[in-house]
């Protein structure tokens, strides 16, 4: 006996031992900006071309890992750096510079886009890149399947494109304020090689496992299940960049592969990812101004006539928000701002307007507007990470204490649980949004989804589009200032906060001064020609 | 025995068609629409009449027992079909099933040679450090998750000793295909190994002190045979018949263990696919995985009948 006890605690020993060597020195982690700074670029001195690692999770995009994800929907760093847009926009998304363009001219009513193409364009297969390609990829857009909102919500705006030579004509039904922004994001396609796929299916063809490319780097090799490697385009006409190679692993979670050094850059806004980066000392943290909502929202009734009488009663609605206390809510993530209406507070734009917490004038504020207290309030949620899953807890709690029974529900399927099956009463929904606008598209009659539980009215429809057509900052203002009013005044639904999203760098690489990320689901300026890998 | 396997065999049909109507009628009932998890949420507010398109052309709006034997019409025409992604399930198959088939072997192949090496040693040498360490190291491999004993052996050997990668199955900077395999291939098959030696070993221990104590080992040593040939020739051999049954039995459980940890070491086989399908909502790549494994796990069951036949004639005359 005595025997087996001491090879059990050497066997302990030489575990503890073994790992203690690997666990090396953890000392602090770079400060929290979302501009690199010279002390992060001079930590390298030496640096080379190199190998750049990054890491592709399902939830980029990608359902199954045997293809390129598709840049039409989510954009990430990959795909930002294999397929480009006419314009380049900066690090708020907006103010975008010629990228595939050389130069953008709208006339004064903001109905007529004149886009000039540089010349001597090349796809990676040696195509010329051509107005063709344009036209083609903003025409099977609009009949994808698979395509973010924010170009299809802008492609419908064009009336008709015209081609001549290297340049392009769009002219628009009614101005859109943010078609330049939203053309900075929107990669062209090579129509000579996808124009006859089906748009319904057009993410899933066999082009994305051998993509032709328009950006600095093309696929070089696709190994199904494990990874892909890019190379550089010799056809790129820009500046060459200085990473010579690039491996993008396909894994399930983006700690892991940050902890195995398969990952020299990872982004995410959960309280766990970003704790477990923040904690590695070889990772610079890089704050994102990202307009990611998380937000309830009430469910009414449906433009198919399914009703919700309980939730019909605006006092109730605002009761039952005066009863959650949101400042607390927040304290869950690592930076979360709280929000009063789709505008964030610090922007310009915020009417002041703000949704106290008073448990006590919740609950005679529910019995005044004659809420059955003894019903059971429902809510919804379908985001099953922890930090979701104890906020809503939280939330019940705030609710129980003002006398009310509460259950909520984890989704499996949000969508089909919010806007089709719709057996609740408050929904709780994430969102990462491009721009405020889209927060503001919820309320349109023509959205397909809430209209079933906002009722389909038209009440926003002209406030939106006034948002729309505003082409300077004080018609904006005064735009968003009027949406504000009215979803203050209906409570359709009510936003929590915003999360704060982080971008993560490695040690391994040497990022240029000056460079800001954005939001890491679309693309902008982050110099990448200029990136190097320390040696 | 012939008329026994056919018999067997044939019974596997109707189970198989049972089973695959089960899982399909089951992924109905969970209310997930594909749809949702295809396009995103905002386009299925904008764009309405493409997304409905998108669903007429997938035969999403027919009845649900005319798109499962359209679907079965398909399996039996070796048309495995598409991915709600598009891409073609027999290639995907093709591609991930080698992979699960690489990591299941390997751990049946160690676990075996393991679990009933050490299970004869506990038993011959009964109360030895062997046999001390073995029971323990056998609670231990039973009563931990595979998952867990995944995530520790990453945390250990992979992040802090960084000695073997934490996932996938192929380096893109390999210089030797052996030395990749290996690395990529240690440490989940030691997991699954844990696991199935945890079992082994102690039935193989039991049988063998069961067998050692039997009547026909005394007469054996009373008759002077050596020692080692009463252990192999008649103590190994008399042990082994009951531990193979039970190591064809485990067989499943191997291909079960492989789902959760192909995720945990994000390991791109069958079971890996599988999870990621079921995230996904990608029915017609659950419903071929799932057959694929129910499929195995039927001829690991009819394996087990015919051993059981092979060693013990009653089966059969019961029959």
């Amino acid at each position: 006996m005595k025997k087996m006890l001491a090879a059990l605690l050497a066997t302990t020993l030489v575990v503890a031992s073994l790992v203690g060597c690997g666990s090396g020195n953890k000392e602090t982690t770079a400060a929290k900006s979302g501009e690199t700074t010279a002390e992060s670029t001079a930590e390298a001195a030496n640096v080379d071309g190199g190998t750049l690692k990054l890491s592709v999770t399902t939830g980029d995009g990608s359902t199954t890992d045997d293809k390129i994800p598709t840049p039409w929907y989510n954009r990430i760093m990959a795909t930002n750096l294999m397929f480009r847009a006419l314009l380049i926009a900066d690090s708020d998304l907006t103010n975008p510079e010629p990228d595939l363009a050389e130069s953008v001219e709208v006339s004064e009513d903001g109905l007529v886009y004149t886009i000039k193409m540089k010349e001597g364009l090349k796809w990676s297969d040696g195509e010329a890149l051509t107005v063709e390609d344009v036209q083609w990829s903003i025409e099977t857009a609009l009949k994808a399947a698979t395509c973010n909102s924010i170009y299809t919500s802008a492609f419908k705006k064009i009336d008709n494109m015209a081609v001549d030579g290297s340049t392009i004509t769009m002219t628009l039904t009614e101005p859109y304020a943010s078609m330049k922004d939203v053309l900075a994001q929107f990669a062209i396609l090579p129509k000579h090689s996808l124009e006859n796929a089906d748009p319904l299916t057009l993410e899933s063809d066999a082009f994305w496992t051998n993509p032709v490319c328009s950006g600095m780097y093309t696929l070089d090799e696709l190994n199904v299940g494990n990874y892909f490697t890019l190379k550089v385009n010799e056809n790129y006409e820009g500046t060459a960049p200085k990473i010579q190679s690039i491996i993008c692993y396909f894994v399930q979670d983006y700690i892991t592969a940050a902890q195995a050094g398969q990952a020299d850059y990872v982004f995410g806004n959960a309280a766990d990812l970003v704790e477990a980066l923040e904690a590695m000392p070889n990772y610079t943290e890089h704050e994102v101004d990202v307009l990611f909502y998380k937000y309830f929202l009430f469910n009414m009734k449906g433009a198919d006539g399914n009703e919700n009488e309980a939730m019909q009663n605006v006092e109730v609605r605002k009761a039952l928000i005066e009863a959650i206390d949101r400042a607390t809510l927040a304290t869950l993530y690592p930076t979360a701002t709280v929000l009063n209406s789709g505008v964030p507070n610090s922007n310009e734009a915020y009417n002041g307007f703000e949704y106290t917490f008073d448990a006590e004038k919740a609950k005679a504020d529910l019995v005044a507007a004659g809420y059955d207290m003894s019903r059971t309030l429902k809510i919804c949620y379908y985001n099953n990470d922890q930090t979701s899953i104890d906020l809503i807890q939280t939330v019940v709690h705030y609710l129980e204490q003002t006398g009310l029974t509460v259950e909520a529900t984890l989704s499996n399927d949000g969508t089909t649980d919010l806007f089709t099956t719709r057996n609740y009463d408050i929904g709780f929904k994430g969102k990462s949004a491009f721009s405020i606008d889209e927060w503001y598209t919820e309320y349109q009659s023509s959205d397909a989804l809430f209209a079933n539980v906002f009722g389909g009215t038209d009440e926003f429809d002209e406030l939106v589009n006034n948002l729309f057509k505003a082409t300077d900052s004080a018609a904006r203002n005064e735009a968003l200032k009027a949406l504000q009013e009215k979803e203050q005044e209906v409570v359709y639904k009510v936003p929590v906060f915003t999360v704060g999203t982080y971008v993560f760098t490695s040690d391994k690489v040497v990022i240029p001064e000056g460079v800001t990320f954005c939001n890491p689901l679309y693309m902008c300026d982050l110099d990448f020609a200029n990136w190097e890998m320390a040696q | 025995m012939l008329k026994f396997i056919i018999k067997k065999l044939l019974m596997m049909i109707p189970m198989l068609l049972i089973i695959s109507f089960i899982v399909y009628y089951g992924l109905q009932l969970t209310g997930i629409d594909p749809i949702n998890f295809m396009v995103s949420p905002e386009m299925l507010s904008s764009n309405k009449e493409n997304v409905e398109a998108l669903r007429e052309s997938l035969g999403l709006n027919d009845p649900l027992i005319v798109q499962y034997f359209r679907w079965l019409g398909n399996i039996l025409h070796g048309d495995l079909g598409y991915s709600f992604d598009g891409s073609s399930i027999a290639s995907v198959i093709a591609v991930r099933l080698p992979y699960t088939f690489e990591l299941a072997g390997y751990s049946l192949l160690f676990s075996t040679i393991i679990g009933i090496g050490i299970g004869i040693i506990s038993a011959v040498r009964q109360n030895g450090i062997i046999d001390y360490v073995g029971r323990v190291l056998a609670v231990l491999g039973q009563a931990v998750p595979q998952f867990l004993v995944g995530i520790i052996l990453i945390q250990v050997f992979s992040i802090k000793l960084g000695w073997f990668p934490a996932s996938n199955r192929v380096s893109p900077d390999a210089t030797s295909a052996f030395a990749d395999a290996f690395f990529h291939l240690f440490l989940p098959v030691l997991t699954l190994t844990i696991g199935m030696v945890a079992v082994l070993m102690r039935y193989a221990r039991n049988t063998m002190l069961d067998v050692l104590n039997s009547d026909y080992i005394k007469t054996a040593r009373s008759k002077g045979i050596p020692e080692w040939k009463v252990y192999l020739k008649h103590g190994f051999r008399n042990a082994m018949k009951p531990v193979l049954v039970i190591l064809v039995f485990r067989i499943p459980a191997l291909i079960g263990g492989s789902v959760v940890i192909e995720t945990v070491f994000s390991y791109p086989g069958i079971g890996l696919t599988m999870t990621n399908a079921i995230v996904s909502g990608d029915y017609p790549v659950v419903l071929v995985t799932t057959l694929i494994i129910a499929a195995t796990m039927l001829i690991c069951s009819f394996m087990v009948d015919v051993f059981n036949a092979l060693l013990d004639p009653r089966v059969r005359l019961g029959e």
